[in-house]
């Protein structure tokens, strides 16, 4: 970074896009743990073939079946697991 | 890691503050993603940090496992959303190699602030990542509103010169 100017508008450029986001978000993040419950009983419905047909048809009347409280997070992890 | 995997909620949050940037700076600076989108996409690569959690050893890098997970969880986005397509399921991902490594250089000069004196930090922060006015930053900090173009001067040239030493011994 020879040319000062230069220099400095880089990094201006870098401080705009490392301003991290709303603390709204970090504390909507924190709830995860708490959203998903127990991570035991995640790996115990994926491990039924039973619960994966039935994810694939129907991923909310499948995680109320299992006995799971339906929510976004839980819905994102489920199709994690499955997917990996 | 440990500590996230045993429940301990005050660890967890300190994993997310500690990568917010990083996985927002890729999302947004990267992939482009709208706010709302990337809100979302945002607590989606933190579910998939939370249950992979059991999979990291400790040790193990874990800035480039969550912005990998961000990479994935950004594609998905995409491909999900039917934007940037090059065909019916594919995501041109060698678009985003120079995007993502202007994220890394930039979370470098992030790194370089962090060695800055604290007031020097602030009215960056401030002024550049919050857009912040003269007037509130002064008002917040008990320094004339008239001084702080010559210290938000003088503040960049330090970051500047700090970035440039971390740079020399990287």
């Amino acid at each position: 970074m020879s040319d000062p100017l230069l220099a400095e508008t880089k990094l201006v450029a870098a401080l705009k896009l490392t301003a991290g986001p709303p603390p709204a978000w970090i504390e909507a993040a924190t709830l995860i743990p708490s959203t998903l419950g127990d991570l035991d009983a995640i790996e115990r419905v994926v491990d039924s073939a039973a619960f994966r047909e039935q994810f694939a048809r129907d991923p909310l009347d499948a995680v109320t079946q299992a006995g799971l409280t339906p929510s976004r997070p839980l819905l994102t992890a489920l199709r994690d697991r499955l997917d990996s | 890691m440990a500590r996230c995997r045993s429940g301990d909620d005050s660890a967890w949050r300190t994993l997310i503050e500690r990568h917010a940037s990083l996985v927002h700076g890729i999302l947004r600076g990267a992939f482009r993603l709208q706010a709302h989108d990337a809100e979302d996409a945002f607590q989606e690569v933190f579910t998939r940090l939370y249950v992979r959690l059991g999979s990291v050893r400790d040790g193990q890098a874990v800035r480039g496992w969550i912005a990998q997970v961000t990479r994935n969880v950004a594609l998905d986005w995409l491909r999900r959303s039917g934007r940037e397509v090059v065909s019916d399921t594919a995501v041109d991902e060698q678009a985003f190699e120079e995007p993502l490594a202007a994220v890394d250089e930039a979370l470098s000069v992030r790194a370089a602030l962090d060695h800055l004196p604290g007031p020097q930090q602030e009215i960056l922060d401030r002024f550049f990542a919050r857009d912040e006015s003269y007037q509130t930053i002064g008002a917040a900090l008990g320094i004339p509103a008239g001084t702080i173009a010559s210290r938000i001067s003088r503040a960049l040239a330090a970051l500047r010169d700090e970035f440039e030493q971390d740079a020399i011994e990287r």
